[in-house]
């Protein structure tokens, strides 16, 4: 009897859910298609920066170190101008992103007394990409004067440089940015969805007045929750798997660790998204109100979860903050995993702690839902 | 777009012209609405084909028809919103949609902005239809008294009753002061006080000369109307005025009263045939109403067929047919007044005894009881010491006005709402109301749709039987018999959002009832239902009732209530008075009387200073008057009337119906609506 009744619920959910075009398709195609969009455009790398030049030296030593400038993909050479004023109106009005100023007498003090100064204008508005910029020229420079006096110090005498660090990146060969900020979407995406999705496919009993007559039959209210819970948890699991599957083809993302863990702990991460969104239903009075709670609860779960941030390079406060956020955790995991291919003797403990948030959730949100219900 | 300004910008003037010649006492020949050959088709469905229609000027004119019988699509094609695919529709000489700013309509839905205040929806409206500022105040002002909403200014349209929204949608259509007001099912969800106060309102507006078009679920409004057109499958089948029509239809009626209701009317059901008397047998709560061709010999035949069988009568007496008489009648002539399908019970074999519940149970035995019932919110005592015995095999109408107290009574009968104070049993369960076991032997149907939108409706009946439990092997029966009674075995696959409200109403109904309860729970199962619909789901629910199932019913519809075994009503949460239909009838104080007066409205206002206003309103030509002490009363009534130079007619009493009684206690309750 119990069973039947748990059927025709799961088949009422299930058939209304799929029926739900708009909602189907933001459950499955947005993500994917988001996460590839992100995948691309979140990107730390600072090349192409449009450099505006003026070479007052105009003799084979500047044009070397123009060269130098514009040898890699960092800056692009833009334009060339013949006037100080021209050079900073083009940087102070945003046609350029810098401008590099080599002076008349350029060549004659580097040779006659080994220093010369050259003038670089970043425009500082973008203060990421300026600060990776102004690191790129010192490295440029730096690297220019090296090849300098290899080139003209007396034959025979070796120029050594003191230390030279040879840095090799770990689990991320070729530090593709990609690697990175994957991971943090598909959280980031499962975040949202669970608990826009169910915090919106909860309350709609509510809101088109149909709960009252669903009291009045003979389900158990444990019966209507597990029939909330489920069709919408299969259906972001099949979402998450496409998710994986389009990163693997499209990022060449390595899978370097137990898969079947990963999908244990993403179903259970889309638990608690999935409990956190009933327990904003039971809040709130209609769909509007729930959708608005759902979005202003994603920003910070979403900010505070490392997903495209990085959180040991927040306050202390926020770093503490972000332990209680179960995207944090669910994130070191996912990385963990795919990645670092490391299991759970190195993450266990925020494996503890997603099951803690998940036990805590689903408890919280269960308890007000069947409140709510009687 | 050039052309809507430029018809802006003219029509003050125009309505200056009309009003020159407008004058309450002269008759004028000239139809204020002149339709001919109207005809609108929606891709291949017809809704309106061949439609011919004068309306005369200051004519309070009715239009009856069931759900689909095209009633919204005239309006529309009347108010100017919707282009007709062929014929000629003139308002005051006008095209429809040119006449627009001479029209007020006022659609099916609540036309009012809800988060706005009174006065603010009321000068959004004058706004839009150019009311001259300087004319703003004073007309909203006399509207605003008029439908006595002159306290209620600054409140929110949300936070109106039913009756009062509608009262200031229709203020908002009349601050362009139009000359014809398109009404179309204006007193839907309003309650009978109500009801009748915004009838008395158009029959003062008509007496100003404005034109008022009204369609109706409800036909006991439709009485009021001056004339009333019968529509039915996009064509006017009978136009005339009440009286017409009931004198048209050729057939006497007859009310009988026994204590043997069951056996009368089967012994009478049996001589429906054509050579016969009798034409209709129906019965209605505590008595038979028969239909016959001739008064006097249908009232032998009836005689003798009672006799013969051994059948006491206690009372056999012929009344005028009503309106809905002539109304299913018409459209059991034409095929489509919908068969009473037998539910196909399971309790006959050797079924278990939660699928078989009423079977072997005492009909004397009490289904809901309740003692000193209270429901305190706040400081709003919703209901107060509330006290009712059902039985099983009863059916038991809640009746009272909005806020009376009725739905919130209902929850705590059925275990919805905790409450505040009293004794509930419920199917003999006292303790716990809401256990699985108990909620398998009742059903439910809530005021609001019950149904999923977005599931079709055999899903939406798949997913109730599921809950239910049904077994399967009933399944496919119930839900096939479900499917029936609604006309849709074919329709089963649509999504239930598309269903027009009716039939969303029935299927409720079905679903509500497929597993079989001992005691039934309906919250105004019939509203925005029409007159057919309404007249099979109550002999669903007689069905039920005759099969044992205690029904508690709340509706405000008084000719539905009638149908009850025993009612009470409700005021401000108490019950004040309780019985069958006739006992209640019986028991009201004073007499009704009926008078023709020459000047309709002037009486009426006069009489109204005299007396409370709710002892008097308005009838078709006729004036209603409720006097408690009719010997000394009258008198005084009649030299009033002749001293204020109000010449009437006609002075006579008629039997009160369950409206005035149910008006007359409320009002004496102190429980009018604001």
């Amino acid at each position: 009897m119990l069973n039947r009744r748990l059927l025709a619920l799961l088949i009422k959910e299930a058939t209304e859910l799929l029926r739900n075009r708009q909602l189907v398709g933001f459950l499955t195609l947005s993500p994917v298609l988001s996460m590839v969009i992100f995948g691309f455009v979140l990107n730390s790398d600072v090349t192409h920066l449009r450099l505006s030049i003026l070479d007052q030296n105009q003799v084979a030593l500047s044009r070397e170190l123009v060269d130098a400038f514009t040898a890699n993909k960092v800056f692009l050479a833009d334009r060339y101008t013949d006037s100080q004023p021209d050079l900073t109106r083009q940087v102070q009005q945003g046609q350029v992103d810098a401008g590099l100023m080599i002076p008349a007498t350029f060549n004659r003090d580097l040779l006659g007394t080994g220093k010369a100064e050259i003038e670089v204008a970043i425009d500082g508005i973008n203060a990421y990409s300026s600060g990776i910029a102004k690191g790129y020229v010192t490295q440029i420079t730096t690297q220019f004067n090296l090849n300098l006096l290899q080139d003209n110090l007396p034959i025979g005498t070796e120029l050594e440089l003191p230390a030279q660090p040879e840095i090799k990146f770990r689990y991320n060969p070729g530090t593709k940015d990609s690697w990175f900020f994957v991971p943090g979407v598909i959280g980031t995406i499962l975040t949202l969805s669970a608990i826009l999705a169910a915090a919106v496919e909860a309350v709609r009993e509510k809101d088109q007045g149909t709960l009252e007559q669903l009291l009045m039959t003979p389900v158990a209210s444990t019966a209507i929750l597990i029939s909330k819970v489920v069709p919408i948890s299969g259906l972001l699991t099949i979402t998450l798997t496409m998710c994986l599957g389009v990163a693997r083809l499209v990022f060449e993302l390595p899978f370097r660790g137990n898969l079947l863990l990963l999908w244990i702990f993403s179903i259970l991460y889309i638990q608690i998204g999935v409990g956190i969104g009933l327990a904003i239903s039971t809040f709130s009075k209609n769909k509007l109100q729930t959708i608005l709670v759902g979005i202003f609860l994603n920003i910070p779960i979403i900010l505070l979860g490392g997903a495209v941030t990085s959180i040991n390079s927040m306050p202390l406060l926020f770093r503490w903050v972000a332990q209680l956020n179960p995207l944090y955790h669910y994130l070191i995991i996912m990385r963990g995993i795919l990645l670092k291919g490391v299991g759970l003797q190195v993450w266990w403990v925020n494996a503890i702690a997603m099951i803690a948030f998940a036990t805590a959730t689903l408890l919280v949100s269960a308890h007000r839902y069947r409140r709510q219900l009687s | 777009m050039g052309q809507g300004e430029y018809l802006m910008l003219q029509n003050p003037k125009m309505r200056l012209s009309s009003q020159v010649d407008m004058d309450a006492s002269s008759p004028s020949n000239e139809a204020t609405i002149r339709v001919r050959g109207l005809f609108k088709h929606y891709g291949k469905i017809a809704a309106v084909r061949g439609m011919d229609l004068d309306v005369r000027r200051g004519e309070l004119f009715g239009l009856i028809g069931p759900d689909g019988a095209g009633k919204t699509t005239a309006f529309n094609i009347l108010g100017g919103v919707l282009e007709a695919t062929a014929g000629v529709v003139r308002i005051l000489g006008l095209p429809a949609r040119d006449a627009r700013n001479l029209t007020g309509y006022l659609t099916q839905q609540f036309s009012l902005y809800l988060d706005l205040s009174v006065d603010e929806n009321l000068r959004y409206s004058a706004g839009l239809r150019l009311v001259p500022e300087d004319q703003l105040e004073a007309r909203q002002r006399k509207y605003l008294n008029l439908m006595q909403l002159d306290q209620f200014r600054d409140r929110l349209a949300g936070r109106l009753s039913g009756g009062m929204k509608q009262k200031l949608a229709l203020c908002c259509a009349l601050i362009a002061e139009p000359q014809v007001l398109l009404l179309d099912e204006p007193t839907t969800g309003v309650d009978t006080v109500a009801r009748r106060e915004f009838w008395d309102i158009l029959a003062g507006l008509t007496a100003q000369g404005i034109t008022v078009v009204v369609a109706t679920p409800d036909l006991d409004e439709a009485e009021r109307c001056d004339r009333v057109a019968l529509l039915y499958n996009g064509q006017i089948q009978q136009i005339g005025t009440p009286s017409a029509l009931k004198a048209n239809l050729g057939l006497g009626r007859l009310v009988i009263r026994t204590p043997t209701l069951l056996q009368a009317e089967q012994i009478l059901v049996k001589a429906l045939k054509p050579d016969s008397q009798l034409v209709d047998v129906a019965t209605l709560g505590d008595r038979i109403e028969v239909l016959v061709k001739d008064a006097q010999k249908g009232e032998v035949q009836v005689r003798d067929l009672l006799t013969q069988a051994g059948v006491t009568c206690d009372r056999l007496q012929p009344e005028e047919p009503t309106l809905e008489n002539v109304f299913i009648t018409l459209l059991r002539r034409k095929g489509s007044v919908p068969q009473l399908i037998p539910f196909p019970r399971s309790g006959r074999g050797n079924q278990s005894t939660a699928s078989s519940p009423i079977q072997g149970r005492s009909p004397q035995a009490v289904a809901i009881a309740a003692q000193n019932l209270n429901r305190v919110f706040g400081n709003f005592h919703a209901v107060n010491s509330l006290n009712l015995e059902i039985r099983y095999g009863e059916v038991y109408g809640l009746l009272g006005a909005n806020g009376a107290g009725k739905t919130t009574a209902i929850k705590m009968l059925c275990g919805l709402l905790p409450i505040s104070s009293g004794y509930i049993s419920l199917a003999g369960e006292t303790g716990n109301l809401r256990s699985a076991a108990l909620r398998q032997r009742i059903g439910y149907m809530s005021q609001k749709f019950t149904l999923y939108d977005d599931l079709t409706i055999l899903e939406n009946l798949k997913f109730y039987s599921g809950v239910y439990g049904i077994p399967p092997r009933q399944q496919q029966a119930k839900i096939s018999w479900v499917l029936a009674i609604c006309g849709l075995e074919k329709q089963s696959h649509l999504m239930t959002g598309q269903l027009p409200g009716g039939w969303k109403q029935r299927v409720s109904f079905g679903a509500s009832v497929m597993h079989e309860p001992e005691i039934l729970f309906l919250d105004e199962p019939t509203s925005g239902v029409d007159v057919l619909a309404r007249q099979q789901f109550w002999q669903l629910i007689n069905d039920f009732a005759r099969n044992g199932t205690a029904i508690l019913v709340t509706t405000h519809y008084m000719t539905e209530a009638e149908q009850c075994n025993r009612m009470c009503f409700m005021v401000a949460g108490r019950k004040v008075t309780e019985g069958s239909a006739s006992e209640i009838k019986a028991a009201q104080p004073g007499q009704l009387f009926e008078l023709q007066p020459q000047h309709l409205q002037a009486s009426y206002n006069r009489l109204r200073t005299q007396l409370d206003p709710w002892r008097v309103s308005i009838f078709g030509d006729r004036l209603h008057i409720v006097l408690d002490h009719p010997e000394t009363e009258r008198p005084k009534i009649e030299a009033l009337l002749k001293q204020s130079n109000l010449p009437f007619s006609n002075l006579h009493t008629v039997p009160f119906s369950l409206e005035d009684a149910f008006i007359g206690e409320v009002q004496r309750a102190g429980g009018g609506s604001p």
